[in-house]
């Protein structure tokens, strides 16, 4: 489903140029659950950008379901990623303003769904993610653990077929966390391909493949299955 | 998807109150000061034009070259002119002919009816065609001794329900026992006019009176013409340029035509080297400048505000983005957020435009009532606010949608230099406007009081002028001077044939040894008697006054300091000089005093000792007791002019009247620049209220880490002083250039020192400090803990 060859990835500042992505290739398959692991600032959050479309690279070819997307312009690239991908961050990354409800909607009304198909889908995730009753709560307003929980409603909203998380549980409990695992695992099951960033050993035990990283470099790449 | 747009601005506005409703404020303010000019412009730019075929009727100056290569305008035409025109230029259509005339009284029941009018001949309703609403005009020619009157005229005469009375046919009587039949009752003319009347006369009638009129020499009436179709101003202005110079039979002149489109004589009413140099237009100008500059003000903050905000939001842009959104979404979400702001602001201006339009109205002396608020003005006014709005979100919008997701999602939005760059250039640009609009304001008030407080040369406060009425100055006016002088508040009286602020009486006949002939020197003249200098406080630099006991001072004169310059005499006293009817020898010296407004140099000045051409009074009363010595006055004049209507004015209100748009002007930029600073402090507060939220966490651990308040203070003052001084430093020339050019149309004024500059600046920079000082104070004195667990 992925397939990344010679990742290059660079970030110039007025002093300094920092290599985040060097000579970096890996291959994802379809319905695979991927542990990402290394030491902080060694490019995992960079190589999660690119393969969710959020930033562009400097050098290598990224090829996403069988389309070639390396030289994708940001509207295709917008386009892209609205059907297809998911997201979830460490810090959350919900919209202050917005309800629980308005936060897990809001990617639905981006690819132009219905407003009545729109609630029933949400109520549906938010069911299943066992936060309905918080529906109308701003994300201020609930634990973290139940923030991460609406972070992974919102991700998986629209069924996306590939569902990146940086450090999901880097902010959690571990209870929270296991949880927050536990769906991501049942996510999984259902057919949805996930690319975890994680730190912690014990987490990426629910992966099916570990990719540690050093200096912008694929070091190993251990299978668990 | 738009709901949900509008619903997170609102949600926005109200989890930012602060920040919303000082940028609410900041626009509405912005856009009460915009309508309000754009109302006061609309109301000048309306004068004259009720006229139907406005571009052809013009106004006929005169161009009089006097001494030196300067040129005097003058609104006064010969009356041979009139024929002449309608004969030998066909480019002409018609001509109409109007007196100037001071108010006339009319006799009613018990006392006197004081009305403007004029005599006019018949063409001044063709071009005008003011319309009637009792008889017409027609009959007004037809027979002698007639008279139209306006609705109002009407009213006062007639009383109240004049319209029920049938008044055509009435005879109505002056106070100099002239009688004239009313023949017509025209509407009031309309305010936004410069021509006014509420009466007319024919012409004919002044030609019987005073057969001199017939004369080439005497340019005494105003002349209005009507081009003939198709012909331009210019070409017509070419045609006629010549036609005095062409066809005055007697003697050569040199005066020269022009004419001025009716439209414009409101507003271009000054006149340099014989061409148009400005007038009121300049205020125009001005204003509009300040109301543009104002709105910039506000859509600044607006800018400042929400790209300062943008790393707030930046989260929220990089999480729309990650999941779809695209650029042009973000753009319309933003854009809504700032046509909504404006859209509020213009809610809250139209509050307090309504309340203030009283205010505006006294302060303009304007008459702008509610009734602007048509649906055309709505709509125009929404589209605007709809473009002030997406001007002012433009660049936050673009700014912010263009933030990358990846650097937003992750707070790196925040430290983008171009961005830093760019707030900071804006607010310099703002205290830059704000800064020239102070040094204006103060240079503009100095000027001003300037004028106010001049020594003119003598003093006008406690004089008072009233008319003479019945009481002859070669017979019975001793007696009223005797009786006058014996009444309490009352120093001094002395005859005097003109204002004394508006000397319009000038000639180039005086003759005096070695006068060069080549050279045309235009002299004021006043005649009066040896109490003048006494009355008004004028003094004598050398020789003597007129001395009552000697008949022969009637034949000499007083001349002033600029009179001796032109006739270049060393040594005038007892020197040959004469006009018109009298050959005598100049007695005296004068200081220069300014007689005529200060827009113009002071002029050659004589006096006349000539009692039977005065026809009014100058009265010095005594300080505090003005009402008293206005009494004993009306008492006076009752006395010797029973029956007849007693008027008085004050010179130094004539004073203040002379500088009208100077002192509108000062207000009116007084007012604004207020508001400008309040603007520019209402965007520096929400900005340094931003950047010491911002740095809260910095300011807790500098703290923790032992840093006094002070070093705080200073370490977040330092940047925006400099960015203040900075400004200061780019107002100041341009302030400079702006206000020069201004001082260009007094001829005299303040000079510009660098104190002006420098008070200016440093109030600006003490508005600046008290504001950020506050700010960072409240920021350097909060508990640090709390700051760093919020992180
Ligand atoms: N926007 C940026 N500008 C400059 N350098 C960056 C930026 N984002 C990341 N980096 C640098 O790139 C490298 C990789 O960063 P990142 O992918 O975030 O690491 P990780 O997620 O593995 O901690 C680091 O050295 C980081 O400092
Ligand atoms: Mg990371």
């Amino acid at each position: 489903m992925i397939k990344v060859t010679d990742l290059e990835k660079y970030y110039s500042t007025e002093e300094i140029k920092t290599i985040a992505l060097n000579q970096f290739s890996f291959e994802v398959n379809k319905g695979e659950f991927i542990a990402v692991m290394g030491p902080s600032g060694c490019g995992k959050s960079t190589l999660l950008n690119i393969i969710g479309l959020l930033d562009d690279l400097d050098g290598g070819s990224f090829i996403f379901n069988g389309e070639d997307v390396t030289h994708y312009n940001e509207r295709k690239r917008a386009n892209l990623r609205k059907h297809n991908i998911g997201f979830v961050f460490q810090s959350f990354n919900l919209i202050d303003q917005l309800t629980v409800f308005e936060n897990v909607e809001l990617p639905l009304i981006y690819i132009g769904m219905k407003k009545a198909d729109r609630k029933k889908r949400v109520h549906e995730v938010l069911e299943k993610m066992q936060i309905m009753h918080r529906r109308n709560h701003f994300p201020q307003q609930l634990s973290g653990g139940q923030q991460q929980r609406v972070a992974v409603a919102r991700a998986v909203v629209n069924n996306p077929k590939l569902i990146l998380a940086d450090e999901p549980t880097g902010n959690l409990d571990s209870s929270n966390g296991d949880e927050v695992m536990e769906l991501l695992t049942e996510l999984n099951d259902q057919g949805a391909t996930i690319i975890m960033v994680t730190h912690s050993e014990h987490d990426a035990k629910y992966s099916h493949r570990i990719v540690r990283m050093l200096d912008g470099q694929k070091v190993t790449e251990v299978s668990l299955v | 998807m738009i709901r949900n747009y509008f619903k997170i601005a609102f949600r926005l506005f109200k989890k930012e109150k602060r920040t919303t409703l000082t940028n609410i404020m900041g626009m509405a303010l912005g856009i009460t000061c915009s309508i309000l000019i754009y109302l006061w412009v609309q109301d000048e730019l309306q004068y004259n034009d009720f006229v139907k075929n406005g571009d052809s009727v013009c106004y006929v100056m005169t161009n009089h070259p006097i001494t030196g290569g300067d040129i005097k305008t003058w609104a006064t035409t010969p009356q041979p002119l009139k024929a002449v025109l309608e004969e030998k230029y066909p480019v002409v259509d018609k001509v109409a002919l109007l007196s100037w005339e001071p108010p006339t009284n009319f006799k009613i029941e018990n006392g006197f009816l004081q009305q403007n009018g004029n005599y006019a001949s018949p063409e001044i309703f063709d071009i005008f065609q003011f319309p009637f609403v009792r008889g017409g005009h027609e009959e007004l020619y037809n027979k002698t001794k007639t008279i139209v009157v306006s609705e109002r005229f009407a009213s006062y005469y007639f009383g109240e329900n004049w319209n029920a009375k049938n008044i055509i046919g009435e005879f109505i009587t002056t106070d100099n026992e002239d009688s004239y039949e009313v023949v017509g009752v025209f509407k009031n003319l309309p305010v936004h006019s410069t021509l006014q009347f509420d009466f007319i006369i024919p012409f004919a009638e002044k030609l019987n009176k005073n057969p001199w009129l017939n004369h080439w020499g005497n340019f005494q009436n105003q002349m209005y013409v009507q081009l003939v179709d198709g012909i331009s101003v210019e070409e017509a202005n070419n045609r006629i340029k010549n036609a005095i110079i062409d066809n005055r039979p007697d003697e050569a002149t040199t005066e020269e035509l022009f004419l001025q489109p009716f439209s414009e004589t409101y507003l271009y009413s000054n006149f340099e080297g014989g061409k148009v140099a400005g007038g009121r237009i300049e205020y125009v100008r001005i204003l509009s400048v300040a109301a543009i500059l104002i709105l910039l003000l506000a859509s600044i903050n607006f800018m400042n505000l929400s790209t300062a905000r943008a790393a707030k939001r930046s989260k929220e842009t990089g999480v729309r983005k990650t999941l779809g959104a695209l650029k042009a979404n973000l753009r319309v979400q933003f854009l809504i957020e700032s046509v909504l702001i404006t859209g509020f602001g213009f809610i809250m201006a139209m509050g307090i435009v309504s309340v203030l339009l009283p205010e505006f109205n006294a302060l303009t002396g304007k008459d702008i009532g509610l009734a602007f608020f048509t649906p055309k003005f709505i709509m125009m006014l929404v589209a605007f606010i709809v473009l002030l709005g997406l001007a002012s979100g433009i660049y936050p919008a673009f700014y912010l949608s263009a933030l990358k997701p990846t650097r937003s999602l992750t707070g790196g939005g925040v430290h983008n230099k171009n961005e830093a760059f760019f707030r900071k250039a804006l607010m310099v640009f703002q205290f830059i406007i704000t800064m020239v609009m102070i040094i204006g304001a103060t240079s503009v008030y100095k000027q001003v009081s300037y004028i106010q407080n001049k020594n003119i040369g003598f003093d006008r406060e406690n004089l008072v002028e009233v008319s003479m009425g019945d009481i002859n100055p070669t017979g019975n006016y001793q007696a009223y001077r005797k009786e006058l002088l014996e009444k309490p508040g009352i120093l001094g009286v002395t005859p005097i044939n003109q204002n004394i602020l508006d000397i319009g009486n000038s000639t180039s006949d005086p003759e005096w040894d070695e006068k060069d002939f080549n050279e045309i020197t235009s002299f004021t003249i006043m005649c009066t008697d040896p109490d003048f200098l006494s009355t008004t406080g004028i003094r004598l630099k050398e020789g003597r006054n007129f001395n009552r006991a000697m008949a022969i001072d009637t034949a000499n004169f007083i001349i002033n300091t600029a009179a001796q310059k032109v006739m270049q005499m060393k040594d005038p006293i007892g020197k040959r000089l004469g006009f018109w009817d009298r050959e005598g020898k100049i007695i005296g010296v004068i200081e220069n005093v300014h007689i005529n407004s200060l827009h113009v140099p002071i002029e050659p000045f004589i006096i006349r000792y000539d009692l039977p051409m005065t026809s009014k009074l100058l009265v010095r009363v005594e300080a505090n007791k003005t009402t008293q010595a206005i009494a004993s006055l009306k008492a006076l004049h009752d006395k010797f002019n029973p029956g007849k209507t007693f008027n008085y004015n004050f010179i130094s209100d004539m004073y203040k009247g002379q500088y009208k748009s100077e002192l509108l002007i000062k207000d009116m930029v007084f007012y604004f620049t207020i508001i400008a600073i309040l603007i520019s402090c209402l965007g520096l507060l929400s900005l340094v209220t931003y950047t010491t939220n911002q740095r809260a966490k910095e300011i807790s651990i500098r703290k923790v880490l032992g840093a006094s308040i002070t070093t705080i203070l200073r370490l977040l003052s330092k940047e925006f002083l400099v960015l203040i001084i900075l400004s200061m430093v780019i107002a100041v020339p341009i302030a400079y250039y702006f206000i020069w050019g201004w001082l260009q149309n007094f001829a005299y004024r303040i000079t510009l020192s660098w104190v002006l500059f420098v008070i200016s600046g440093a109030v600006t920079i003490a508005i600046a400090i008290f504001i950020i000082g506050m700010q960072v104070l409240k920021a350097a004195n909060a508990n640090p803990i709390k700051s760093l667990k919020t992180e």
